[in-house]
Order: C-alpha cells, then sequence, then structure tokens
C-alpha cells in the first residue's frame, strides 16, 4: 500500500495554504493508499483537525519547543524520525522556504530523488513530475528511478481541495540534538502584508512607477484587491522598493490569479517571473511596450491616471463584500 | 494600421536608417503612396547595430562630402525632422602613427577644403584639453573635429520615420518581402510578394535590405556583391570619471572609441580588418548570429585599449556584443538602378552608413525622380553596380598606409 | 581563508528557449555565470580582501563552461576546477552533489558559497545536498553574511521577511539577490586570468563510482508552454476603459467577484 507522507507548515499561527494544496495532489496519486500528515513546533496538535480536512488520515505532531523556529538541522533530524516511524514511499512538502531548505538534505541523507518545484503531480502507471525550467520558458516532465519519491510543490499552483476524513493525531518524542545554526531574531517585513508567492492578485510596479510614492499607490489597489504588491527588477535596481519584492528570473516566480502590471516594459527577465499567471493586465505609456504581448487586457495610459481610477472603482464594485474569487 | 495597400508608386524595401530617410525625401518630394516594408521593427537591422560615431574624417573626399552634408540634419534635427536624433557633439579626435602623418595632414586639408570643421591639434593639447588618459607619445599626429561626435541611430531612424509618416508614407512592420516580382521578360519590375503571400504592385522598388538585398536580388538573376562581416563590439566602464570625451578613431591601433555621455562607459570597436570574419548572406540569420564578442576579440580590444590608455588600468568589462556589417568588395555602397527597370539599390554601406544617412536619402530621391544627383559635388558614379567590372573602383587621394580599412 | 565557490554556466537569461525532438537546443545560445553563482563569486572574493585566503570556484560541465570560469577567475578567484562531464552520465541533483561534495572532501575549506538556484534547472537542491554529503551545516538565501573568526553571522530572505542566523565555520552557504552587487572584472584581471591555473578533472579522476553516482531522477520530456493569445488593447476615453477593465476583470475573466 502507498503511504505518502506530507510535511505540513505552520506561519504566522496559521496552515499555510500550501499545506492543503500538497495533500490535495497527494490525494491524487494515492490511490487506495494512506496519506499522513506531520506537523512540527510545540503546540503542533491544535492544527491537526485542519489537516484532516484536507485527507490527512494521521497526524504526526512532534511538539517540542527547538522546532518552533525553523532550522535544518532541527527539522531534519525531526523528519527523519517520522520517516523511519511510518515508511513513507513519497514524501511531499511545499516549494516555500522551508522546503527547499530541507528536503535537498534529507533526500541526500536518505539517497533519494528529489523533484522540486512541481506544479504537478500525475499518476500514468508511474508517477509524472511536472516541473518549469528555464524560470517558465519551458517545462519538463521527471520521473523518479527508484527509491523514495520526494517532490516539493509549488504554492498557489493547485487548488486545495477539502477532503474530510476521519483522523488520528499521534504524538511523537523526537529527540532533538546539537543545532548548528540558531535563529536570533526574525524581522518581519511582510507583516500585515500578503506573501507574494501565495498571493491570488498581485500588483505589481516598473521603473515606470518612478519612485516609492508610486509603490503608495499600488499598494492602495493591492489592499483593495486582498493582493499584494510586486515590482520589477528594473524599479528594485531603482530603489523604488525591496529586492525582496522583486519579480522575475532573479527573483520570484509567481502565478496568481491575476497580475496587473503597472508601468513594467515587460523584459523578458520579467515575462520569465510572471507570465503564467492566469490573467493578466497591463498598464503602460508606451504602446509598443512588450508587456502588452502577454498581456489579456492593456490599457495604453499614465498609470498615474489609471491606477488611482481603477483603485476607486474595485472600491465601488467590492464595498458590500469584500472577497476575492480562488 | 489599417490594411495592406494593393499597389504603391513606390516600394522600399528595409526599414531601416536608409529606407526610412529615402522614403522621408521622397515623400517631401510629393511622391505619393510610399510604402515601406520592414522584416521585423524599425531599426532591428543594421541600423540598430550602429556606433552611431559622426564624424567628417574620410580620405575619400566625396564621403567627406556627404558626411559634412549630412551633419546639418544630425546638429538641426529637431527643426527639421522633428525630432531628437540623439546629437551628442562631444567631439571627434583622430590619432594616426608616426608612418601617416602626412597623409593625416593632406586629408585635413582636403577634409577642409570641402567644409569640415577640422584641424591638427598638437599632442600637448589632446593631452591637455581633449583626453588626458591618452598615451599621446606612441601617436604619429591627431586631428580633431569639434563638431564630430555620435547620434543615436535608432532615435535617427525612429525621426525619420515618424517624418515620413507625417508625410503620409505607409510603413509596415513585422512585414518581410519574400520575393521580388518581375515581368516575364524580366526586364521590369511589377511589385512585390510578402512573407505572408500578399502582393503589392509597383512600377518602383527599391530595395535598402542590408545583408537581404543579395538574396532578395538574386532571386531575379542579379548578383549584388553584398556579405555579411562579423562586427565585434565592447563595452567597458573607466573605471574612473573622465567628463566628456570625444569619439577616437585610434589609427594606431585601429580601434575606434565611442564614449556614451549618459553613462560614462566606452565603447571600443575593432577598425582592423585584415582578418575578416565573412558570413554568406544565405548563411546569415540575425536570430542565430553569435550575440557576443568572441573571447579573443575581447583580448584584442582589451590589449589595444590598455596600450593607448595605460593609466585606465581599472577599468572593467561591461558587456560584448556582436553583429553583420553589411559589406560590398571595397566598402562602398550600392546606390544604383538595378538592371531590372524600376529597381533600385541602396545597400551595402559597409559599416559606415550612419553619418552620411540624411545625404544617402536625398540622394536615393535625385536617382529615382531625376536618374542623377541634384546633389552639389557628389555623383552617383562611384556608387554603380557595374565599379568591379569595369575595374573603375572609387580610390582615396591620400590612403593611409596602415589600415586595410574601407570605411575612412 | 580557503573559500570555494560552486558554480554552473547557464543560458543567457536573455536567451529564448527552443526544442527540438524533447530536448533544448544548445547551439547558439549564449551563456552566463548563474546568475545567483555571481553573487557568491563577488562575495567570496568579498570575504578573501577581508580576511586573506584563497578562492578556488569549481563547476561541473562541459568544456565550454572554461570561459565562466575565466570571468570568475578575472574578477578574482584564484584557482579554478572544472569537473568535466561526461555527456552519456545520466546525472542528477543528487549526483552533482556527491561529485562536488567528493571534489571539496580534497581540498582545505573554511566555508563553500554558491548561489541558491539556477536560473536553467531553478531546482533548489545542490547547495543543501553539498553540505549534507560533507556533514556540515548550511544556511540558504543569504542576504548578509559577515564572519568573525569562527563565528558566522547571516541574514536570510524568507519568503520576503528577514532570518538573523549565526552557525560557525565551516559552513556552506547559498546566495540570494541583494547579497550583493558583483563587480565587473577589470581590464588587467582578464589578462591576469588567462594565466591563473584551471584544474581538469574526469568523473573518474575522483574515485566514484558508477553506481554510487547514479542518478536518482530522470527528465523525460521537455516541453514549451502554450503560446499565449493576443489581449484585448482596451480604446476609449480613460475612464471607460478603466469601467470596462474592471467589467471585463469581473465577467469574463471572473477573477475578481462582488
Amino acid at each position: 500500500m502507498t503511504r505518502i507522507l506530507v510535511l505540513a507548515e505552520i506561519k504566522n499561527g496559521k496552515l499555510r495554504n500550501v499545506s492543503f494544496e500538497v495533500l490535495t495532489v497527494a490525494r491524487r496519486i494515492a490511490g487506495d493508499g494512506e496519506i499522513v500528515a506531520c506537523l512540527f513546533g510545540s503546540d503542533a496538535e491544535k492544527y491537526s483537525n485542519e489537516l484532516a480536512r484536507y485527507g490527512a488520515q494521521k497526524v504526526y505532531v512532534v511538539e517540542n519547543e527547538a522546532l518552533n523556529r525553523y532550522t535544518p538541522d532541527g527539522y531534519k533530524q525531526a523528519l527523519l524520525q517520522v520517516i523511519d516511524k511510518i515508511q513513507p514511499q513519497i514524501l511531499l512538502t511545499g516549494h516555500t522556504s522551508i522546503g527547499r531548505d530541507l528536503f535537498p538534505r534529507v533526500a541526500t541523507r536518505l539517497k533519494a530523488g528529489l523533484v522540486s518545484d512541481c506544479t504537478s503531480i500525475d499518476l500514468d502507471h508511474d508517477i509524472i513530475f511536472t516541473r518549469p525550467i528555464y524560470s517558465g520558458k519551458a517545462f519538463q516532465k521527471k520521473r523518479i528511478i527508484d527509491g523514495l519519491f520526494m517532490a516539493t510543490i509549488r504554492p498557489n499552483n493547485i487548488e486545495a481541495v477539502e477532503n474530510p476524513v476521519v483522523s488520528e493525531t499521534i504524538k511523537l518524542q523526537a529527540e532533538i540534538k546539537e543545532l548548528r545554526t540558531v535563529v536570533k531574531e526574525i524581522v518581519k517585513k511582510t507583516s500585515g502584508k500578503v506573501d507574494l508567492s501565495e498571493a491570488k492578485i498581485i500588483v505589481s510596479g516598473g521603473r515606470g512607477v518612478q519612485g516609492p510614492e508610486g509603490f503608495q499607490l499600488l499598494q492602495e489597489l493591492a489592499d483593495v484587491l486582498g493582493g499584494a504588491v510586486g515590482a520589477s527588477r528594473a524599479a528594485c535596481d531603482a530603489g523604488y522598493c525591496d529586492y525582496s519584492m522583486q519579480i522575475g528570473q532573479t527573483g520570484k516566480v509567481v502565478t496568481p490569479d491575476l497580475y496587473i502590471a503597472c508601468g513594467i516594459s515587460g523584459a523578458i527577465q520579467h515575462l520569465a517571473g510572471m507570465s503564467n499567471s492566469k490573467v493578466i493586465v497591463a498598464i503602460n505609456k508606451d504602446p509598443e511596450a512588450n508587456i502588452f504581448h502577454v498581456a489579456d487586457y492593456g490599457i495604453v495610459g499614465d498609470l498615474f491616471e489609471v491606477v488611482p481610477l481603477l483603485t476607486e472603482e474595485f472600491k465601488k464594485l467590492l464595498s458590500k463584500n469584500n472577497t476575492v474569487m480562488n | 494600421m489599417g490594411d495592406m495597400p494593393k499597389t504603391a508608386d513606390v516600394i522600399i524595401i528595409g526599414g531601416g536608417l536608409m529606407g526610412c530617410s529615402t522614403a522621408y525625401e521622397l515623400a517631401k518630394r510629393n511622391v505619393k503612396n510610399i510604402v515601406v516594408l520592414e522584416k521585423k521593427s524599425i531599426g532591428s537591422g543594421a541600423t540598430g547595430q550602429s556606433s552611431g560615431v559622426l564624424r567628417g574624417h574620410y580620405s575619400y573626399e566625396i564621403l567627406t562630402r556627404m558626411a559634412v552634408q549630412s551633419l546639418e540634419t544630425f546638429k538641426y534635427a529637431n527643426e527639421i525632422l522633428g525630432s531628437d536624433v540623439g546629437y551628442q557633439p562631444v567631439g571627434y579626435l583622430f590619432g594616426v602613427d608616426y608612418e601617416n602623418i602626412d597623409t593625416l595632414k593632406k586629408n585635413v586639408e582636403m577634409q577642409r577644403r570641402n567644409g569640415v570643421n577640422t584641424r591638427m591639434v598638437s599632442k600637448e593639447e589632446v593631452k591637455k584639453e581633449i583626453w588626458p588618459h591618452i598615451d599621446t607619445d606612441q601617436f604619429g599626429a591627431f586631428s580633431y573635429e569639434p563638431e564630430g561626435g555620435y547620434g543615436d541611430p535608432v532615435l535617427t531612424n525612429q525621426a525619420y520615420a515618424n517624418a515620413a509618416r507625417a508625410l503620409g508614407v505607409t510603413i509596415k512592420q513585422y512585414c518581410g518581402v519574400k520575393q521580388i516580382l518581375v515581368d516575364k521578360d524580366g526586364s521590369s519590375v511589377i511589385g512585390v510578394e510578402t512573407m505572408d503571400n500578399q502582393t503589392i504592385y509597383s512600377p518602383c522598388v527599391i530595395v535598402a535590405a542590408g545583408i537581404g538585398t543579395h538574396l532578395l536580388m538574386k532571386n531575379i538573376g542579379i548578383d549584388v556583391p553584398i556579405k555579411g562581416q562579423r562586427a565585434q563590439l565592447v563595452y567597458i566602464s573607466p573605471g574612473v570619471p573622465m567628463g566628456i570625451v570625444p569619439s577616437f578613431g585610434d589609427f594606431k591601433h585601429d580601434q575606434y572609441i565611442k564614449p556614451e555621455v549618459s553613462s560614462g562607459h566606452l565603447l571600443l570597436g575593432n577598425a582592423d580588418h585584415s582578418d575578416p570574419q565573412y558570413i554568406e548572406p544565405a548563411d546569415y540569420d540575425a536570430d542565430n548570429y553569435p550575440k557576443h564578442a568572441t573571447e579573443k576579440a575581447i583580448e584584442k580590444a582589451i590589449i589595444k585599449f590598455l596600450s593607448a590608455f595605460p593609466s585606465l588600468d581599472q577599468a572593467k568589462l561591461l558587456t560584448s556584443y556582436s553583429a553583420a556589417y553589411e559589406m560590398t568588395p571595397d566598402g562602398i555602397p550600392f546606390i544604383c538602378p538595378a538592371p531590372i527597370e524600376g529597381i533600385y539599390l541602396c545597400a551595402g554601406f559597409s559599416g559606415h552608413g550612419f553619418k552620411i544617412t540624411p545625404v544617402v536619402g536625398k540622394l536615393t530621391a535625385d536617382m529615382v525622380l531625376q536618374g542623377q544627383s541634384q546633389q552639389e559635388g557628389i555623383s552617383l558614379a562611384p556608387f554603380r553596380l557595374t565599379r568591379f567590372e569595369e575595374n573603375d573602383l572609387l580610390k582615396p587621394e591620400h590612403p593611409y598606409s596602415t589600415t586595410v580599412n574601407h570605411h575612412v | 581563508m580557503n573559500i570555494i565557490v560552486l558554480m554552473k554556466q547557464t543560458f543567457d537569461t536573455e536567451e529564448k528557449i527552443t526544442i527540438q525532438n524533447g530536448q533544448i537546443v544548445k547551439d547558439h545560445a549564449a551563456f552566463i555565470i548563474n546568475p545567483y553563482d555571481e553573487y557568491a563569486i563577488e562575495e567570496a572574493i568579498r570575504l578573501k580582501e577581508k580576511h586573506g585566503g584563497e578562492v578556488t570556484v569549481m563547476t561541473i560541465g562541459s568544456s565550454e563552461a572554461e570561459s565562466s570560469l575565466r570571468t570568475a577567475l578575472a574578477m578574482g578567484a584564484d584557482k579554478a576546477v572544472l569537473i568535466e562531464e561526461d555527456e552519456n552520465q545520466l546525472l542528477d541533483e543528487y549526483s552533482i552533489a556527491k561529485i562536488l561534495a567528493t571534489a571539496i572532501k580534497e581540498r582545505e575549506y573554511d566555508i563553500i558559497l554558491c548561489g541558491n538556484m539556477s536560473v536553467d534547472n531553478g531546482a533548489s537542491q545542490v547547495g543543501p545536498r553539498v553540505a549534507e554529503e560533507l556533514d556540515i551545516a548550511h544556511i540558504s538565501t543569504v542576504v548578509k553574511l559577515e564572519i568573525d573568526g569562527e563565528l558566522v553571522k547571516a541574514e536570510r530572505d524568507v519568503e520576503g521577511d528577514m532570518e538573523m542566523v549565526e552557525s560557525s565555520l565551516p559552513i556552506l552557504v547559498t546566495a540570494q539577490q541583494g547579497l550583493n552587487e558583483p563587480r565587473y572584472p577589470s581590464l588587467p584581471g582578464i589578462m591576469k586570468a588567462k594565466k591563473k591555473p584551471i584544474e581538469r578533472l574526469d568523473i573518474e579522476d575522483l574515485g566514484l563510482n558508477e553506481q554510487e553516482l547514479e542518478a536518482k531522477s530522470i527528465a523525460f520530456e521537455h516541453y514549451l508552454p502554450p503560446k499565449k493569445e493576443a489581449g484585448r488593447i482596451l480604446t476609449g476615453e480613460l475612464s471607460d476603459q478603466v469601467k470596462e477593465l474592471v467589467h471585463l476583470l469581473r465577467n469574463e475573466a471572473k477573477v475578481v467577484s462582488h
């Protein structure tokens, strides 16, 4: 019987949506197999019911203070002990900061193959992993040759589908020894804002935004839409905003439902980071701007005029009920 | 943009500098219904690869005249074309080795006679006033043109395109020409067929298609000897602020240097054509042509630069690029009727077309409308296709000895 | 301080990707150093400038990768190691990490730097895998790095938040954008780099047998994403365009609801 282990994540006191997405994928490939989730941290247990709602039949919680903050050594030790206990054939997590830091180490430890940043996993005799390469300019299909199957799954790409099951929560006392890296402090730069990589709507600015004040306009639009603000490299290089907001080949690759590009010319490196968005809107003064080639809807005009109008229009639309479709 | 016209009075193949300046000149002289067909976008071919150096310095008297007359358009582009063409009068410095001092003097005399604002400058003046970082001791002599410098080829191209459009010219981008159509006995042109299989009829077709000219003409049985020659350019940052420095033809090292006023960067271009890398027009595919210079070419450029500017040892390599010149066997363009009635050539500018663009447009219009040049002191004869078989090539009166360079 | 930088030559980020027979076409492509590895090289050179020592850059690739190693040497690295891959042998991230770790084990090192991902494969695996092979700690996606004796202080970019991490040497650090501004090689540096040594190794030279290297995963198909159809440029009065856009997003694209 196939047994799939999903490493779930808590962020800012909540289970991350990507964990539900991963559970959804696990269900798709599990057949009549078993889906087990695991979760680390001293109050992990209280989240286990929610994991059951997305199909986790068992939830292993390792409640250890040493796991309240992620470290590769701590999580690796905990995960290896869970793996040892349940002997999964497939091991999945989100392609998040933790997933991409932890899974390669664990994979090498277990002499396992790992397919990173999958946008889909399908069962077709074998398990087929699909992932973007060249920052989304192409895709590849991979399979694992032998041993444990490991994969990280790109957030915000597969819709999480509820699948409530009766679940059992199992507490595991894992021994966490010497941690070679210590997290001294976490400085929240994104607090109160929607995380770019998980945002359903992104309002993004380029050099045309002309400065930090211009980005304030974009933030207002994003706030109305419940979205996040991103930027092109040109805008980051110009010092209009922080590099943590950069979308593109060197930067974040995002796939929101709606991407509104304001004053972005559409350099190929930027397109690589956003061209797989579901719907793209371009606002640019230059009718020849490359961004219009990938846009579904375009407005040729000054973003300083268009964006405030758009904010007002959306305010009117959303005033009754501020929700955004998934 | 509108639909493709079915007929035109004049079709111009190629929306680069030459095609657009010709379209503009023809429209100014009341030719109606001019259609420019550009395979990609305006300035995407050789124009976009041009370094944009502006100088009056030639050893060919006729080219000197063309450059002098053209400079007026660059200087007063706003008035003449209605928009800026990025003209930067940073000056043009020309340096030669000891062997060529006399030749330089004679050429400067010739240039002055033809109206170039140029003079010999002493090494001391170069050191003190023009570019202190040059190791002037190695050089035999220098000349200097205060009104030389550089312009922006793409802006110039756009200015011509916009000015032409304002006069009613139709410019179709992303509309390549598959073939030129001629009548049954092949004696006169009837139009062109585009890549998307549309036919436009016209009694007059001007081919300003750079390297592509060769294949278009070959298909109708005319051999126009133009082939590609790889040009390799290197971008550097001098590492120290230098203020305004001129474009510099360094013919001690066979290299030219173009400053970028906005960034302070320098473009190094090779002017040593003793070992050319040719590419046959049939093999030339701009999309798959190497985009950067070879390591060897970069190394050569560095050695030359550091030799001429030994104190700039903090200079940094930014990037390089590689393009193809549209070369004729003698480096002189074709501005001439083809041996098929109604077809005219305006191609083969061999890496030095930018600075003569305005006059080339006028000459081409003269040729089409009057059958001969109306530009004072500039005959069309040296630009004819038959000059090779007639063994009557243009020769400078005072050629430089060290360079195998067609461009000077 | 002995510093090793792991780097990879990748397609120029401006390159278009073409696929023939299920494989990416590499002819005519321009190649560059993976941009994230450039940050690693720059950081290594800065560490050397501050603490002394030697920077060795190391890559696995074809002989063409030599030009990227030369660029790193021109920037200021001291030595380069080119591990030439055998085109017939299937390598995945597991095998690549194994090869690199084996080559590193034979050398003295205090710190290993590399990019947090490559812009071509984009897997973000090799750094942490190498650290695991060597049984040393790692810190990934670093945007600031300080070393004081044995103490390592780093700031990590964690999905936009900043994590302050401490550890000690030896360590492997993966670079994130923002770590530094990589320098351009100086012209004299380029000339000097021509004389710096490049050590060439075959995978066999490392004494690994094929079994130890066997890839655990295989890519069996490559394809391009479907071409997007041309979008719609709105026209009319600006305020009408905005109203139309909101209407379209709500009713046609259905990405916003009320």
